[in-house]
C-alpha cells in the first residue's frame, strides 16, 4: 500500500522494466509530437483542394501517392498526408479535453459521495446512474440537430458531459475505504476539517488511479471523436479528423482503401498506445505487484 | 505492421476487381445489323412504384409502367430520332392548332373568348385488358370520352391528382376544381367528346397544352375501370392503351410487361416483354448487371461509376446524356447583404464551376442560366459568369464589404456529391473573404426551410423539369406571383417588373420563335439580377450490355424502353 507519492521510485521502476508500457508510452509521445509539429510537417494545406492530373482525374477520381502527395489525394483533392498530420491534432484536442471535462466531473463527484456518504452519495451515485443509462448516440444526435451543425466545443462537451461516470464510481469507491484509514482517522483527532482532509489527505492518494483512468478514458474519447465525425456529426467542415477521414472515405472503400485505411491505422495505433500506457501505469501503481 | 498487410490485402483485392472490369464487357451480341424481335428487356430500380394510377403518379419510377402501358393523344417522337422531344400525333390522327373564336358562356351567357383545339381519333384503337372486370370484355375500344373524363379525374378534387392545376386553362376547369361535396360540377364544358372527336375549348391561351396532354396524366381511361377498382385498386390495376400490358406485379419486388397484341403501332416494336425488379439496392443492381441479369443499369454508386467510367473497353456502352435540371446555390433575396446585386454578383464570379463539375465524377456541366441544353429555349449565346475571383473581390468591397462576412450555409445530406460540392464553394468563398460555415440538414428540413422566406441567406437549392418548356424553369422560379413567406416556389423570392412582363407576355405567345425571343430576354435579366448561382446541369450515366440496341436516354421519359431491341443470343467474346 502506497500513501503519499504518485509515482514513487518502486513505481516508476515497475514502469520501465514493463515493455508494453513503454512501447505504448512512446506511441503516444511520437502521436503527440506529430500533433504539435505535424503542422510544420505537413507539405500541403490539409484544407486546399487540388485539381491538377496528379491529385484528381478528370471524373473526379482521387490519386494515389506520388511524390507530391506521399500518401495520395481525397475525394475532394486533397492532401491525405496533410490532413492526416493535421488531423492528430484535433483527435488529441478533443481527447484531453473531453478527458479534462471528464476528470473535473467524475473526480469531485467520486470525492464527495464517497467522503460524506449517506445521501449525497444516495444522490450523486443516482445521477451518475441516470447519465450512465442515458443513450450516448441519442444525446449527440440531439445535440447536434439542435445545433444544425457542429464544433469541436460540442464535441468535446458531449464527450466530456457523458464520458466522466465510470471514473466518479471507481474514485467513489476508492475514498470509501481511505476515508477510514488511520490517517484520516488521525487528521480528523487533530481537528481537521473536511475540506482539508479532502484535499490533502484523500485528493493525493486518488491521484494514481486518476491517471491511469485519464489514459485509457484518452483512447475512448478519440474513439468516440471518430464514431461522431463517421456519423457526420463531429468537427465541421473542412477541419480534418481522423474520424472525418474516415467518413469522407467511405464512399471509396473499394476504389481507394488507402481512403479508410490510413486514419483508420491512425486511430487503432494511437488507441493501442494510450491503452498499454494505462496498463502500464496500473501495473505501476499497483501495490500488490511486488516485481522490482 | 499489421495495418500494412491489411493494407496490401486491400490493394490486392482492389487489383482484381478492377481488372476484370477493365476488359471491358465479357459477352457481345449476335451481331445482327437489322432490328430482330424477340427476348425480354431486364432492368432493375432502387425503389418501389408508388401508383400506377394515371391520373395520380408523378414520379420517375411510377412513370416507367405507366410509359410502357399507356399512350396518350399526342406523344414524343422515338427516342432515337434527331428530334426526342417533338410532338407527333399518337392515338389522335391530328396535331391540331388552337383556334381563336367568341362564343357564348355555357353557364353564364356572356360572350367570351376562346382557343378551340379539335382532335381526331385514330380508328381502331383499343384497350387491351386480359383479366377484365366481370361483364367486360378483354379488348374494348378506345372513345373520345376516356380522354375528357381522364382529364376531368384530373381536375376532381377527389383524385387529389398533381395535375389539377395543369388544365386550368379548359372551360369549366376551375369551377370543377373549387367543388366542395355537391356544390359544383362534375364535368367541364370546355371538353366535348363527339363521334371520333375531343374538343378542347381554352378560356385563356395555353401554349404548353399539347405538352401537357402528352403527360400520362392525360391517358385514357374507362369510368368503368375506375367505379370497379376504385381509387385503391387503381394503384395496382392497369388497363393498356400501349405497347405493352402488365402480366404480374408483386408489390416492391418485381413487375413484368408483355407485349400487347392489339397495340395499334405494335410493328414498331421489338420486344417481347420488359421484366423490372423493384427495390433493388443501388450496388446490388451494379452487381446484377455485371452478372448479366440486367441489360442496362443507372444510378451507379459513386465507386462503381469511377472504376466503369474510367475503362477504355467499357466506353463504347457507356451512355452520358444530360437531365434537363438546374443545381446550384439560391440567395434568399429578402436577407441582408443578399438583396444587394454586387454582393450576389460577387459569389457568381467567385465560384469556380470548372472545378466543381470535375468533382462531379463526369455526371456535371457547368451551367449559365436556369435553362439546361437540351431544354427548347435553351440560350447558347446567354451571358453568365467567368470565374473571375479579382471581379468578385472587387464588387464585395464597392458593396462595402472590404473585409467579406461569416455567413451560414445550407446544404442537405448526408450527401456525398452535395458534400463535396460544399467543401469547394467554402474554399472559392474563402479566397475573397466570405467564411462560409457549411450547415447540413436532412432534406425534409431543408426544403421546408428554403421554401420560407427569411430562414436559409445562402443555400443550396435545385429544379427538376416537369414538361420541356422554358416557363416550366423561368416563370415557376422567376415570376413575382410565385413568391410567399412559405411554400414558395420562387425560393430566392426575387422580384423584377421587367422579368414578369415579359414572363406574362410569353406564357400567352403562341408564335413559338416570338416566345422563345421573350424568354431568351428574360433569361439574360435573371442571370444579370443573380438571383442564384447558377452551377451545374447534371448528366445522367449508364451502362448497357452490348446486345442492347436502339437505347438512348429520353429527355422526358428518361428510361424509355419502348423502341428498343435485343441482339441475342449473346455470345462469349
Amino acid at each position: 500500500m502506497y500513501t503519499g507519492a504518485v509515482l514513487d521510485r518502486r513505481a516508476l521502476r515497475r514502469f520501465t522494466r514493463n515493455r508494453p508500457a513503454l512501447v505504448g508510452a512512446g506511441i503516444v509521445a511520437i502521436v503527440l509530437l506529430l500533433a504539435i509539429f505535424g503542422p510544420m510537417l505537413a507539405p500541403h494545406d490539409p484544407n486546399e483542394m487540388h485539381f491538377e492530373a496528379d491529385a484528381l482525374s478528370a471524373l473526379g477520381k482521387p490519386q494515389g501517392p506520388s511524390a507530391e502527395f506521399p500518401l495520395g489525394t481525397d475525394a475532394a483533392g486533397r492532401c491525405v498526408l496533410s490532413r492526416l498530420l493535421y488531423g492528430a491534432r484535433v483527435s488529441l484536442e478533443v481527447g484531453i479535453f473531453a478527458t479534462a471535462l471528464a476528470v473535473g466531473i467524475g473526480l469531485w463527484i467520486g470525492l464527495l459521495a464517497g467522503y460524506y456518504r449517506k445521501a449525497t452519495d444516495a444522490v450523486l451515485m443516482r445521477f451518475t446512474d441516470m447519465v450512465l443509462a442515458f443513450p450516448f448516440l441519442l444525446l449527440v444526435i440531439t445535440v447536434a440537430s439542435m445545433r444544425e451543425s457542429s464544433s469541436m466545443v460540442d464535441v468535446f462537451l458531449v464527450l466530456g458531459l457523458t464520458g466522466w461516470t465510470t471514473m466518479g464510481r471507481v474514485i467513489r469507491g476508492k475514498v470509501l475505504s481511505l476515508r477510514e484509514m488511520e490517517f484520516v482517522q488521525a487528521a480528523r483527532a487533530v481537528g481537521a476539517g473536511n475540506g482539508r482532509i479532502i484535499l490533502r489527505h484523500i485528493l493525493p492518494n486518488v491521484l494514481g488511479p486518476t491517471t491511469v483512468l485519464a489514459s485509457v478514458g484518452i483512447a475512448g474519447f478519440i474513439l468516440s471523436e471518430a464514431v461522431l465525425s463517421y456519423l457526420g456529426l463531429g468537427v465541421p467542415p473542412p477541419q480534418a479528423s481522423w474520424g472525418a477521414m474516415l467518413y469522407e472515405g467511405q464512399s471509396l472503400y473499394t476504389l481507394a482503401p488507402r481512403l479508410i485505411l490510413i486514419p483508420g491505422a491512425a486511430i487503432v495505433i494511437t488507441v493501442l498506445g494510450f491503452n498499454l500506457l494505462g496498463e502500464g501505469l496500473r501495473d505501476a501503481f499497483d501495490p500488490k505487484d511486488k516485481r522490482g | 505492421m499489421a495495418a500494412a498487410l491489411l493494407l496490401a490485402a486491400a490493394a490486392a483485392a482492389a487489383g482484381c476487381k478492377n481488372k476484370s472490369l477493365s476488359a471491358g464487357p465479357a459477352y457481345v451480341g449476335a451481331g445482327a445489323t437489322t432490328p430482330t424481335r424477340g427476348g425480354t428487356l431486364r432492368f432493375s430500380i432502387n425503389d418501389g412504384i408508388k401508383s400506377l394510377d394515371p391520373q395520380v403518379a408523378y414520379d420517375e419510377y411510377s412513370i416507367y409502367p405507366l410509359h410502357y402501358t399507356m399512350d396518350t393523344l399526342v406523344g414524343y417522337e422515338k427516342t432515337m430520332s434527331p428530334n426526342a422531344v417533338g410532338l407527333i400525333p399518337q392515338l389522335a390522327t391530328n396535331m391540331p392548332v388552337a383556334e381563336e373564336r367568341t362564343m357564348k358562356h355555357p353557364v353564364s351567357g356572356e360572350d367570351i373568348e376562346v382557343w378551340v383545339y379539335v382532335f381526331h381519333l385514330r380508328d381502331g384503337i383499343t384497350f387491351y385488358d386480359p383479366t377484365p372486370p366481370p361483364g367486360m370484355a378483354k379488348v374494348r375500344p378506345i372513345e373520345p370520352r376516356h380522354f375528357k373524363y381522364a382529364i376531368e379525374r384530373c381536375l376532381d378534387p377527389d383524385t387529389s391528382s398533381p395535375a389539377q392545376s395543369f388544365f386550368e386553362a379548359i372551360g369549366g376547369a376551375p369551377e370543377m376544381i373549387a367543388r366542395e361535396g355537391d356544390k359544383g360540377p362534375r364535368e367541364a364544358w370546355g371538353l366535348v367528346a363527339e363521334g371520333r372527336d375531343l374538343t378542347i375549348i381554352l378560356t385563356k391561351p395555353d401554349p404548353t397544352l399539347m405538352y401537357k396532354l402528352a403527360m400520362k396524366f392525360a391517358s385514357p381511361i374507362e369510368p368503368e375501370v375506375v367505379k370497379h377498382y376504385g381509387a385503391d385498386g387503381l394503384n395496382a390495376h392497369e388497363v393498356s392503351s400501349g405497347p405493352f400490358y402488365v402480366t404480374s406485379y408483386d408489390r416492391d419486388i418485381r413487375i413484368q410487361f408483355k407485349k400487347n397484341p392489339e397495340y395499334w403501332d405494335k410493328d414498331s416494336i421489338y420486344l417481347d416483354g420488359i421484366d423490372m425488379q423493384l427495390m433493388v439496392e443501388r450496388q446490388v443492381g451494379f452487381m446484377k448487371f455485371r452478372a448479366r441479369e440486367t441489360d442496362v443499369v443507372d444510378r451507379m454508386t459513386v465507386q462503381d461509376l469511377l472504376s466503369i467510367g474510367e475503362e477504355p473497353a467499357w466506353q463504347p456502352y457507356l451512355l452520358r446524356d444530360k437531365s434537363i435540371d438546374i443545381y446550384g446555390e439560391r440567395f434568399d433575396l429578402t436577407m441582408k447583404p443578399f438583396d444587394d446585386k454586387r454582393v450576389r454578383q460577387a459569389f457568381n464570379y467567385a465560384i469556380n464551376r470548372e472545378h466543381l463539375a470535375q468533382l462531379g465524377y463526369g455526371t456535371m456541366l457547368p451551367a449559365k442560366g436556369p435553362l439546361p441544353p437540351g431544354m427548347p429555349g435553351y440560350n447558347p449565346e446567354l451571358r453568365g459568369y467567368a470565374y473571375d475571383p479579382v471581379k468578385a473581390k472587387a464588387l464585395l468591397v464597392e458593396a462595402g464589404y472590404p473585409d467579406g462576412f461569416e455567413l451560414d450555409y445550407f446544404i442537405t445530406g448526408p450527401d456525398e456529391k452535395v458534400e463535396k460540392i460544399a467543401l469547394s464553394v467554402q474554399a472559392d468563398m474563402a479566397r475573397v473573404g466570405v467564411r462560409l460555415k457549411i450547415k447540413r440538414l436532412t432534406f425534409p428540413v431543408h426544403l421546408a426551410a428554403r421554401m420560407s422566406a427569411g430562414k436559409i441567406p445562402f443555400g443550396l437549392d435545385s429544379w427538376v423539369q416537369d414538361f420541356p418548356d422554358p416557363s416550366n424553369f423561368l416563370e415557376f422560379l422567376f415570376h413575382s406571383k410565385y413568391r410567399a413567406p412559405t411554400n414558395a416556389v420562387n425560393s430566392s423570392q426575387y422580384s423584377n417588373p421587367e422579368v414578369d412582363k415579359l414572363l406574362d407576355a410569353a406564357a400567352v405567345e403562341l408564335d413559338p420563335a416570338k416566345r422563345t425571343e421573350l424568354y431568351h430576354q428574360a433569361e439574360q435579366l435573371i442571370v444579370d439580377d443573380a438571383p442564384w448561382v447558377f452551377e451545374y446541369h447534371s448528366v445522367r450515366v449508364e451502362a448497357r450490355q452490348p446486345w442492347l440496341m436502339d437505347y438512348k436516354m429520353h429527355p422526358v421519359w428518361i428510361r424509355d424502353f419502348r423502341y428498343v431491341w435485343l441482339d441475342l443470343p449473346s455470345r462469349p467474346r
